[in-house]
């Protein structure tokens, strides 16, 4: 059977597309015994996926970098207590490892992840501007926003936390991550709107 | 939980469209910084190794200092002065060699009679305390079986003193070595065994002799 099929939250380019479910369970108990050859292969088929998640919350490359490095270091140290039913159960895990060393290095970066904009935040339920739009430029545009607003709307609309979890992530409460969330999507439509006019 | 559709609509475009999203370029150079963090599994091991060798050494290690600290009184041989001469005595296998010495000195025709054999020349290091009686009535013509019979007679202190079963051949020799407790221990449990092994013999050839005697007086008994 073809992994790539049932990745279901991330489609992966066709670099994998190879590989069966068989050879990356060798691939994996080798990378747990320490193979660096194999370490090296997985970090070659992964680290794409990891750096896109990296991306989005750090906003610069070279940030998203260090992530990156981190967050295989913590994969390969703790490969060996996790054992993975198929390739998706790995993803998520590398996921939110990934996540958590994004987070990690925000709150060294950001102590205080609140920005107050005056007025309340008009929301646009017609989802028209984005029909044309390419993924890239919409990734560009999430990092441009503050980092407040991109790591609670990148964690409740794309990762799937609930405000309760966003808030014990971050040590905010509910309702700050929630009006966060709504002046993110605010800004997010007005930077896209304003795109769609030029 | 219900998402937004400005939420769904983003997560999608991100999600279908992963592959126009940048991708690692320096791949090389990250990995570099991951495999330099990573444990070195060769360090690991050494390590390991390092730890087992270590573990197995230490009951050597034990063994080798026993061995060394039951050699390790080699000193110098204690003089005995005795009345006209002087006997070495090696303090590795005290009473083996009094003995030897002990009988090698003996006069042979019995003209000179021992009085007294007093240790002298202490060893300061040990503190070897030697002291030598013995008994002036020997039989100058049966010198030689004396000097062999002495061999068993040479007694520690806290043997009891029905081995001596020569009389006025016997000798005492007294040894302590008070800087080494354990040494002295085991020497002298080494002198009791001896001498309780000699004890032994000696009472079985008693029994034999008896034996004997009591069979050949039953031969003699006429037949009537």
């Amino acid at each position: 059977m073809k992994l790539n099929a049932r990745c279901n939250l991330f489609s992966r380019s066709c670099i994998y597309d190879n590989i069966t479910e068989e050879i990356l369970n060798t691939l994996i108990e080798q990378c747990k015994k320490g193979n660096r050859n194999d370490q090296y292969r997985f970090f070659q088929l992964y680290a794409d996926h990891v750096f896109r998640v990296c991306l989005r919350y750090m906003g610069n490359k070279p940030e998203a970098e260090d992530c990156v490095s981190r967050t295989f270091l913590n994969v390969f140290n703790n490969m060996i207590y996790v054992s993975f039913e198929n390739e998706k159960m790995l993803l998520a895990w590398m996921r939110k490892i990934a996540v958590n060393e994004c987070l990690m290095s925000l709150r060294k970066k950001v102590k205080n992840m609140d920005v107050f904009v005056e007025g309340e935040p008009i929301i646009d339920d017609k989802q028209d501007f984005l029909s044309n739009i390419e993924a890239s430029y919409l990734l560009e545009i999430i990092q441009s926003l503050p980092v407040g607003y991109r790591t609670v709307f990148n964690l409740y609309a794309i990762e799937g936390y609930t405000h309760e979890e966003i808030g014990q992530q971050l040590g905010i409460a509910i309702g700050t991550s929630k009006s966060q969330l709504n002046r993110a999507r605010s800004l997010l439509q007005e930077k896209l709107k304003k795109m769609e006019e030029k | 939980m219900n998402k937004h559709p400005f939420d769904e609509k983003i997560a999608d475009i991100l999600k279908q469209n992963e592959d126009q999203l940048p991708s690692l370029k320096d791949k090389e150079q990250v990995w570099k910084t991951v495999e330099h963090k990573l444990p070195n599994s060769f360090r690991k091991n050494i390590f390991h190794y390092t730890l087992y060798v270590i573990a197995a050494c230490i009951p050597l290690l034990i063994g080798f200092m026993i061995v060394f600290r039951q050699k390790e009184p080699q000193q110098k041989p204690v003089n005995i002065v005795c009345s006209d001469h002087t006997i070495s005595v090696d303090t590795r296998n005290p009473q083996e060699e009094t003995k030897k010495e002990l009988i090698r000195n003996l006069p042979a025709d019995g003209s000179k009679q021992y009085d007294k054999v007093q240790e002298s020349d202490i060893s300061s290091q040990h503190n070897i305390m030697t002291n030598a009686v013995v008994d002036t009535s020997i039989n100058p013509l049966l010198a030689e079986e004396h000097a062999m019979a002495m061999q068993e007679d040479v007694v520690a202190e806290p043997v009891e003193p029905s081995i001596q079963s020569i009389p006025g051949n016997k000798i005492k020799i007294r040894i302590s070595l008070s800087s080494h407790k354990k040494q002295q221990e085991r020497e002298f449990r080494v002198q009791f065994n001896d001498l309780y092994l000699a004890k032994n013999e000696m009472e079985q050839t008693v029994k034999k002799e008896e034996k004997q005697e009591k069979n050949h007086a039953l031969f003699q008994i006429p037949l009537r």
